[in-house]
């Protein structure tokens, strides 16, 4: 892959669109090769569909019965439209489909109207200016909590039906057609607690199936009888209590598979279209793992499968996949992203992805697995804090990073897409944020360090490699938090009593 | 006091009366358009009435602290001349809960070029705490633009003029983001051009977030 030939063509269309775009009264828009984010309640169930039908796809979240709405603009960035309070006193599943035929994405959420005294489903109509109706409520029983939603004609009738799982079995609300349904009946019965549900065909018989994760551990396939009963469960005890599931071809144009995620692990379930499943194929992500979802990312023909935080396995045939390519998004602040959507934000045929991290983070897809998501260059132990200097005066700027060992130096390269090389590293224990500047007038940048009492100058070779050259004392019981460098040679040191 | 070698003269205590808290944040600038390197610290805690310090620089390797009233409980200060006037501005962080100081955010202060410093706006309310700010012209337009960052996003407010600024929006860091620095990666000296934003991430490695803007 020829990448600076890509970026260079991206940077040529940028050109274009910002030559067309001139300059107005507003700012002109940088462009980042970044994520974007938006500030969303986090944690929040994802869904993709048009919310005002402009034909772009929209990005929804249900925090708790409020949805929040980001409208697409088509190029892959998004503004809010106003919120959309339901009469779900709580809410855990979520679905988005046109249910009334008029081409505006309509919502299907779980949970409790009051308090969870009152479970069922509410039914949102989409108002077309992306805010929604407060939902009319579809009870389901009396004192279940409702979990996962799935939509889909599980009696053959035409018309979208909602199947909601809980603490009783599976709930089946049979669509009257216009966004109305029939209240809720349990179509299978069981015992503790349901978690999630898919609905995808599993079986052959063009009948839709379920998959459902249990409470407690392991999940069961439901075969769709195509008139809204289910045969007997066909169950299966692995995973753990389950985090994510998605269902989905594993291999090119094959039968359907199920991945389920528990803590950092995928199990990979391979179907082979009658029924039967191998598995499971387990897959150690590292960490935590939440939402899970199948898709072609890189464009190969070949699924592949993205977490939420987000890693990728890539699909290479016959059901194998790479070992996972971590494309950093989850924050230290971040409750963990529990939710990702797929799709293709811009209409270019590439799959962009969607994950609720630390509020809403949307990547943007530049083919082959390339994802506008920042350079990663890794750095041993982490760095805290850094400058930029030219330290090995090839003309490209450099970094010196605090790292838990000492600095690392990394060097420029001037290149995109790997901006750093690793340079020397200096081995000191206990070193606060490093500054730099010319403290010697050789024109080389060199650099100061503080450490816990003293400050201590290494000068620069100016080929990126520095030589330690004093150690200033500071009085006891002084902590240095931060000293800074100018071309006459200050140094501050802050004094703590 | 550097002896121009490498070395260093022993230190000397400059402000008569420090925080008692200590100080949190340094920024380094020519506050009053003399030509001379000054000096403005923010204070690390409480007692709340512990301000921001402004030291002048005396020309005779010492400074002269000017009397200031803002500045409690705030972090990462940022000097740029943000409204054009050629008078260096600040940007603070503040940490919240003193009830005289502007609301959580990174709050923005005027400086009238002989170290006194009025507060303007405070650009991000967002619930999360701003943990650190730069002021970089990251669109082109020779108006200079306030990043915040907070958990692993950072929000760019651009600059309209006169320390006027638009909607932000928002661009993300890695995991864990340390500092910010505001480098041209493009080959270029670091003043010229449009510069990226590059951010030190503790859960190992450097993220780079290239600036594409042309």
């Amino acid at each position: 892959m020829n990448r600076t030939l890509k970026v260079a063509a991206f940077l040529a269309l940028d050109l274009a669109a910002s030559a067309i775009a001139a300059r107005a009264a507003t700012p002109t828009m940088p462009t980042f090769y970044a994520r974007r984010d938006y500030q969303v309640a986090a944690g929040a169930p994802l869904q993709i569909a048009d919310a005002n039908g402009d034909g772009i796809p929209d990005v929804m979240a249900d925090g708790m019965g409020n949805i929040q709405v980001l409208l697409g603009n088509g190029k892959g960035t998004f503004s809010s439209a106003p919120n959309t309070k339901t009469i779900l006193y709580s809410s855990y599943g979520f679905a988005a489909q046109d249910l009334n035929g008029d081409g505006i994405a309509d919502l299907v959420l779980s949970g409790g109207e009051f308090n969870e005294v009152t479970a069922g489903i509410a039914v949102c109509i989409g108002k077309g200016d992306g805010t929604f109706s407060s939902g009319t409520f579809y009870q389901a029983g009396s004192g279940n909590t409702m979990r996962g939603v799935t939509i889909g004609d599980f009696n053959d009738d035409g018309i979208p039906d909602v199947i909601a799982v809980g603490n009783g079995g599976v709930w089946l609300f049979t669509g009257q057609g216009g966004g109305v349904f029939n209240p809720g009946v349990l179509t299978v019965s069981l015992s503790g607690g349901q978690i999630l549900v898919a609905s995808a065909e599993l079986n052959g018989d063009s009948n839709l199936d379920l998959v459902v994760t249990l409470q407690g551990g392991g999940f069961i396939v439901l075969f769709g009888n195509g008139n809204g009963t289910f045969q007997s469960p066909l169950t299966f005890t692995q995973p753990g209590d389950a985090s994510g599931l998605a269902v989905g071809s594993l291999t090119k144009g094959g039968p359907t598979g199920i991945v389920l995620s528990s803590e950092t692990e995928l199990y990979l379930y391979f179907g082979n279209g009658s029924g039967k499943f191998s598995g499971p194929y387990t897959a150690d992500m590292a960490s935590l793992v939440a939402g899970v979802a199948i898709g072609d990312v890189n464009g190969d023909g070949i699924p592949d499968i993205v977490t939420a935080h987000v890693n990728i396995l890539f699909g290479e045939g016959g059901g194998k996949f790479s070992k996972p390519f971590y494309y950093p998004i989850e924050g230290e602040l971040g409750p963990g992203a529990t939710s990702l959507v797929l799709a293709d934000l811009r209409s270019d045929g590439l799959t962009d992805i969607v994950t609720d991290g630390f509020g809403i983070s949307v990547l943007l897809s530049e083919s082959k697995g390339l994802y506008e998501d920042g350079i990663w260059t890794s750095v041993i132990g982490g760095a805290g804090c850094g400058v930029a200097a030219d330290f090995n005066g090839v003309g490209k700027p450099d970094l010196a990073v605090n790292t838990p060992s000492g600095i690392s130096i990394l060097l420029g390269t001037g290149k995109y897409l790997t901006p750093f090389t690793a340079g020397t590293n200096i081995a000191l224990a206990g070193a606060d944020c490093l500054v730099t500047g010319d403290i010697n007038g050789d024109g080389k940048p060199d650099l100061l360090v503080p450490v816990s009492g003293t400050v201590v100058a290494y000068l620069g070779n100016g080929d990126g490699t520095f030589t330690l050259t004093s150690t200033v004392a500071t009085p006891s019981g002084t902590l240095l938090s931060a000293i800074s460098i100018t071309t006459a040679s200050w140094i501050l040191q802050l004094r703590v009593i | 006091m550097g002896n121009g070698d490498g070395t260093f003269q022993s230190p000397t205590d400059t402000v008569a009366d420090p925080p008692e808290g200590g100080f949190a944040g340094i920024a380094a600038g020519d506050i009053n358009n003399d030509g001379w390197t000054d000096l403005l610290l923010t204070s690390n805690a409480f007692p709340v009435d512990a301000d921001a310090t402004v030291l002048l620089n005396n020309q005779q390797g010492g400074f002269t602290q000017v009397p200031t009233a803002f500045g409690a409980l705030s972090y990462e200060p940022v000097l740029a001349d943000l409204n054009g006037d050629g008078k260096l501005d600040l940007i603070l962080s503040y940490t919240g809960g003193l009830a005289y100081n502007p609301v959580l955010g990174a709050s923005i202060y005027l400086g009238n070029g002989a170290g006194g410093f009025t507060f303007s706006q405070t650009l991000d309310q967002s619930p999360h705490s701003p943990t650190f700010n730069m002021a970089a012209d990251v669109n082109g337009d020779g108006i200079p633009d306030v990043g915040v960052l907070e958990g692993n996003t950072l929000a760019i407010y651009l600059g309209e003029g006169g320390a006027k600024y638009a909607a932000p929006f928002n661009i993300g860091t890695g995991p864990s983001p340390g500092t910010v620095l505001v480098e041209n990666l493009h080959g270029q000296s670091a003043t010229a051009g449009i510069p990226d934003i590059v951010v030190p991430d503790t859960s190992g490695g450097v993220m780079t977030l290239l600036n594409l803007t042309q």
